[in-house]
């Protein structure tokens, strides 16, 4: 039986030996131009977990699979010979014909290993112990999979792929397993003292339960069993064997999930805690108790009646830290967990922090986590943030002049406010600012609550914030279901009518001083920005401005740069480098010299910063290619 | 078109049901992939096109091609109906002619059929901007990809297919080869079938990758008619000598006789040559903790360094607080580019040059070692989320050799490039703890100065032993999902420390530090100056007074390993402009970075990377 195997698949083993030689000195040569190579017997797990295993899937496939295929069994199986033997030849035959494969380039690579590192007796006993296991692992899988016949196809690629999820969504470790830890590339190359018992012992396990489903396979019902897996499946059969997988594998899946990283706990002993607000506050510093505790009084009314109002999980908790780092105005949020709540980083120590504009944040940052990321989604998003700023305020609108309705007016009259307005609501933040735009929603709320009283205010919010996402296409009908609108219908308000009585509100406004003087100074300012190619060679980006009138002194303007990418996504301000601009009475004019390379894409801005607006407002917006 | 032509065109257009099946299994991929896995408010425009995912669809398309090509040709012909086919009173072209006329119309209307799938995909989208991305000259650009590369494959698959399964293996190989070797060859990267899907912006608007489109574009064209004539006049020839070969041992043995012998020259007179021409003489040293190999000629170095190598190791161990019982293999014949040292299991390879300083061989000893119990501590898992903890493990490399050898000039100068660094880069933890965002905009090697310096800040803000116990953390932290951040979070709570705590440890030493720094590194200003030559014009600006060196390196992308990166160097004084002329560009697009060396034989202060195309 042995003399025909040769002669039938000589050839084969022949070829495969000298193609193996072949990439195997391929992936090799890659490996040391990649650089970073730690030895050069680096090559070897590399060789025997891609080309060996194919190498045996192929011999399966002639020596097995051909076989039935074929008929040749029926012819073999009238000599006489001992049952089973035939399947014990072809086992020990494909076992010899990898082992020599897999031994040849382990001993090539540790002659060429052993010119920079010692290879002593016991590495070696190390590494051959890996590798025949690893080998006859593979070739009892090609074995058993060979037996599935025509099957064989459907059952690998369905164990890949189970083995695949298994690693990347659940705790299970495959790298760390049997044969995959066997051939380690981090440690099969330096491994010198200590044997893989485990993974021996894994590996060994695994080995022999495909050896044998294999044989089994083979010698159930005389070999009738295979023959008739060898036949071409019925599309009944397909169904059932991808049914079984998908159930076992989603079963699996949901079983053992990986474990997530714990809630963040703060571990310093400076930390202010507030249990019934579900607030706590890393301060770090003996020095910074005091701004702590301020902060901590602005947040804990509004917490408390923040989880009342929104309906958002009561488990939620806010965790602020300290992050020097920032700016006053700026702030950093950690890991967001939805069970859990949110940490945020602020800078509290600094001059200019503004509990409100804290407030803003942390409760935006609550929102998205209370609903999954739900409220985030475009046209829920002037919900979002106008609520977060509503909730940070102090007090309600200040009678003769508040920023925030000037900041509103603003925005207002550069996007306008109609119910498309507020669904396209990620362009219009782009196009006036992130605060102008926050303000503008803010005074919807505030209008809302001025014109139907705070327990329809409540019962808004509850609507819009207090159902999670799902992350699949139950998102889509439930957007469908419940639109923005229908929360205010369900209180007997008409959201058209709502829209278009806010805007009449906001018109309210408009001719009031010190608005109407304002919003004229702020709409005669005019910007332009253009990239140019300089005199001395390199290229800039050229800002300039006028207004009518002499610019305010105190107005202060910066010019936003920014390189993106081709396809356009909303801009994070923080993203953006900023620089101050100098106005020289009526006009200002800055340029930035040879910061971007030819071709890079820029988005360029300028913001400007009237005393009395309170927050930057932009202008100017545009994308360019620097020449 | 004559009746006959018609009536095989349907006949063939009929075989080709799996092809269509398969773009069926592409739309359900994306159903479940939109309406399964995620939202379909996700499913923007950019997202299912071209613009985010062309290398991947116009591969997919490419194998969608050869695959009608085989479905057509070859079985037809190993079941005899082409035979049958070649009796009717029909001229053979139009046989073929039909074929693929047929493989044309269904791989062309499946590709408009997937299009516009994608584009009814997108009508779920809910967002602006997202909406903004779509227009119908992308949504043809879309089209324009993927049909077209079907049709390439196509092409290959008339002349592939003629081959049977060798025609495979030599598409595979075609395929596979540019794809490993185009990381290393820059220039090969274009030969890469893939590329075809790859979208260049002239400006922001979107177009075809118009150089391979060229090249794969006339290959496939060719391909399609050799293939055809092969098929119409040398099927039966080529068959009958297949079969004939096949059954002929001698010829068999020959071949493979002639293939052995060249691949046995190829594998083992290549690798040996270096050897060859190397008359060096290898000694091995072994200590408590070392096994060092090395040539002849560096043995006093090599003495001087077993001297201090096993207490500097064991005061290693103890500022980690950590145990290591493996001997440690150290080869110190490597001749590296780029780098003083790596470690792995047990295992480093350190550059032979490092061994003429013997402070510097310490500390690249000491640094290396380092890795080595940090990797054996952390049971690997470290290097298993190496995107966040590079900085980490490099710092702490760093720190440990510092902290034990001191080399004081070389740590201020490291210490100045971190701060001028966070200050100038304007960089947030969150940009340490993600290599690969941190290289593909910054120095790569710049980790090491401010990972050094974090550690320290480590040490300071909980305690001496928190960065030996921080590997203990994170090795448990790294079995539990998360990103980066709540890696970290959860490493140092783990050890009893908060990672707010940490930073801003940092943040004052880098706001005390900086002074200073900024009055020794330099700002480096520039810009390109020709892009033919590729010349730039250089200007220094701050700094100590003396002459420094100034380097200019490009790269294709960030992806591109350093071997392929290109170096000019000048040398200039504050407020001098210098030119540095590298001759020829190395891509169309690149990137290019600006750089000083602050303080000789110290690591260089770079710019950020600056992207630049024609």
């Amino acid at each position: 039986m042995v003399t025909k195997e040769l002669r039938q698949h000589g050839f084969v083993f022949v070829g495969l030996a000298l193609a193996a030689f072949a990439v195997y000195y391929v992936q090799s040569q890659v490996l040391n131009l990649t650089g970073g190579v730690l030895s050069d017997l680096d090559s070897v797990p590399l060789f025997t977990r891609t080309v060996l295993i194919a190498i045996a899937l192929f011999l399966a496939y002639r020596m097995i699979v051909l076989d039935y295929f074929q008929r040749t069994r029926q012819f073999v199986e009238a000599l006489p010979q001992t049952f089973g033997a035939f399947e014990a030849v072809k086992f020990v035959l494909g076992f010899v014909v990898l082992l020599v494969i897999a031994f040849a380039v382990w001993l090539f690579a540790v002659i060429d290993a052993s010119q920079s590192e010692p290879i002593g007796a016991r590495f070696v006993a190390i590494m051959l112990t890996r590798l025949v296991l690893f080998t006859l692992f593979v070739w009892s899988v090609a074995f058993a999979f060979g037996m599935l016949g025509r099957w064989r196809v459907a059952f690998l690629l369905g164990t890949v792929v189970l083995v695949r999820l298994l690693d990347s969504m659940t705790g299970f470790e495959m790298h760390r397993f049997g044969p995959f830890a066997l051939l380690d590339p981090s440690t099969f190359p330096f491994e010198r003292s200590h044997f893989p018992w485990v993974a021996v012992f894994e590996t060994f396990v695994c080995t022999v339960i495909s050896g044998a489903l294999g044989f089994g396979i083979a010698l159930a019902r005389e070999g009738s069993f295979m023959e008739t897996l060898s036949r071409p499946m019925l599309r009944r059969e397909r169904m059932a064997v991808f049914v079984v997988l998908g159930v076992v594998g989603g079963a699996w899946l949901l079983s053992n999930p990986r474990p997530d990283a714990p809630p963040v706990r703060f571990q310093s002993d400076k930390v202010l805690k507030n249990a019934a607000a579900n607030v706590e506050i890393l301060y770090l510093d003996d020095r910074l108790i005091d701004r702590a505790n301020a902060l901590m009084r602005y947040l804990d009314p509004r917490m408390r009646s923040f989880i009342e109002t929104t309906g958002i999980d009561g488990n939620l908790s806010a965790r602020v830290s300290l992050a020097a780092n920032l700016e006053g105005d700026e702030f950093q949020t950690g890991p967001i967990d939805y069970d859990d709540g949110v940490v945020i980083g602020a800078n509290f120590m600094a001059r200019d922090f503004a509990h409100r504009e804290m407030g803003e944040y942390l409760f935006h940052q609550l929102l998205l986590a209370g609903t999954s990321e739900r409220a985030i989604q475009e046209e829920r998003h002037w919900a979002l943030d106008g609520f977060a700023q509503f909730w940070a305020l102090d007090d309600g609108l200040a009678p003769t002049y508040d920023p925030l309705v000037l900041q509103a007016l603003v925005a207002r009259d550069r996007v306008g406010l109609t119910r498309d307005s507020l669904r396209r609501w990620d362009v219009v933040a782009s196009a006036v600012g992130e605060m102008p735009a926050m303000a503008l929603a803010t005074t919807g709320w505030r209008y809302l609550a001025q014109t139907h009283g705070e327990e329809a205010l409540g019962n808004v919010a509850k609507s819009l914030f207090s159902r999670r996402a799902h992350d699949d296409v139950r998102d889509w009908f439930d957007a469908l279901a419940n639109p923005v609108s229908a929360a205010f219908e369900a209180e007997g308000i008409d959201f058209d009518t709502f829209v278009r009585e806010w805007d009449g509100w906001l018109d309210t406004f408009v001719e009031r001083e010190p608005y109407r003087g304002l919003l004229t100074e702020l709409a005669g300012l005019k910007v332009d920005i253009a990239p140019l190619k300089l005199a001395t060679g390199g290229s800039g980006i050229w800002f300039s401005g006028a207004a009518g009138d002499p610019l305010h002194p105190l107005l202060d303007c910066r010019a936003l740069h920014l390189p993106t990418s081709p396809v356009p996504g909303p801009v994070v301000r923080q993203a953006m480098t900023d620089e101050e601009i100098i106005p020289d009475g009526a006009t200002f004019s800055h340029l930035v010299e040879n910061v971007y390379g030819t071709g890079t894409r820029i988005l360029a801005a300028v913001e400007c910063e009237h005393p009395l607006l309170g927050q930057p407002l932009r202008y100017g917006a545009t994308a360019f290619v620097m020449p | 078109m004559n009746k006959a032509l018609v009536q095989l065109i349907r006949k063939d257009a009929r075989a080709m049901i799996p092809v269509g099946l398969v773009f069926m299994t592409i739309a359900l991929v994306w159903i479940v992939q939109y309406f399964v896995l995620a939202a379909p408010m996700d499913a923007s425009w950019a997202a299912v096109s071209v613009l985010s995912s062309g290398s991947f669809l116009s591969l997919v398309h490419v194998l969608i091609g050869l695959m009608a090509a085989y479905l057509l040709l070859p079985r037809e012909f190993d079941d005899g109906t082409l035979q049958f086919l070649w009796g009717l009173p029909v001229d053979r072209w139009q046989i073929v002619m039909a074929k693929i006329i047929a493989a044309v119309s269904v791989v062309v209307v499946g590709s408009l059929a997937l299009a516009l799938f994608a584009y009814g995909l997108t009508g779920f989208a809910r967002n602006s901007i997202g909406s903004e991305v779509f227009s119908w000259s992308t949504w043809w650009l879309h089209f324009t990809i993927t049909a077209g590369s079907s049709l390439v494959g196509l092409g290959y698959g008339v002349l592939a297919c003629f081959f049977r399964r060798f025609g495979v293996v030599v598409f595979a190989l075609a395929v596979f080869v540019p794809y490993v070797f185009g990381g290393l060859l820059p220039s090969l990267g274009q030969y890469e079938i893939a590329s075809l899907g790859l979208v260049r912006y002239e400006g922001f608007e979107p177009t075809l990758n118009h150089a391979a489109w060229r090249l794969h574009g006339s290959l496939a064209f060719a391909s399609a008619i050799v293939g055809g004539l092969l098929w119409m006049k040398r099927a039966e020839r080529y068959q009958a000598w297949y079969e004939r070969v096949a059954q002929s041992s001698g010829t068999r043995v020959a071949g493979f006789a002639t293939g052995l012998v060249l691949a046995i020259a190829v594998l083992a007179v290549v690798p040996m040559l270096p050897l060859v021409s190397s008359n060096a003489t290898i000694n091995d040293l072994t200590t408590r903790y070392f096994a060092m190999r090395y040539f002849d000629q560096d043995h006093p170095a090599v003495v001087a360094l077993v001297d201090v190598a096993d207490q500097d190791f064991e005061s290693t161990l103890d500022l980690l607080g950590a145990a290591h019982d493996s001997l440690i293999v150290a080869d110190l014949t490597d001749a590296a580019e780029g780098h003083l040292g790596i470690a792995g299991w047990n295992k480093i390879r350190m550059d032979r040059s490092s061994l003429r300083d013997p402070m510097l061989a310490r500390h690249v000893l000491v640094h290396e070692a380092t890795h080595v119990v940090a990797t054996a501590t952390a049971d690997r898992r470290m290097s298993e989320r190496s995107i966040a903890t590079t900085f980490f493990n490099e710092g702490l490399a760093e720190w440990v050799s510092y902290e034990l050898l001191g080399i004081p000039e070389t740590r201020e100068a490291l210490r100045d490039l971190a701060a001028v660094a966070w200050d100038r880069w304007e960089l947030e933890f969150a940009d340490l703890a993600n290599s690969a965002a941190f290289n593909a905009r910054f120095d790569g090697d710049s980790v090491y100065a401010l990972g050094e310096a974090w550690v320290g800040a480590l040490a300071s803000a909980c305690g001496r032993d928190a960065p030996g116990k921080a590997i203990v953390g994170l090795s448990t932290a790294a079995t539990r999902s998360g990103g980066s951040r709540a890696l970290w979070e959860d490493a140092l709570a783990e050890i009893g420390c908060d990672l707010s705590a940490v930073n801003y440890e940092f943040e004052g030493w880098v706001d005390e530090r900086l002074p200073s720094a900024e009055a020794i590194v330099p700002r480096i200003e520039g810009f390109i100056e020709s892009m033919d030559r590729l010349a730039f014009r250089i200007t220094r600006v701050g700094g100590a007074p003396r002459p420094m060196q100034i380097i200019v390196r490009t790269r294709q992308n960030p992806a591109a390993p350093p071997t392929t990166w290109t170096r000019g160097v000048g040398r200039a004084r504050d407020g001098e402009t210098i030119r540095i002329e590298f001759g020829a560009r190395p891509t169309r697009d690149f990137q290019y970075q600006f750089g000083v060396v602050f303080a000789d034989g110290e690591r260089p202060f770079y710019e950020r990377w600056r992207n630049a195309s024609p």
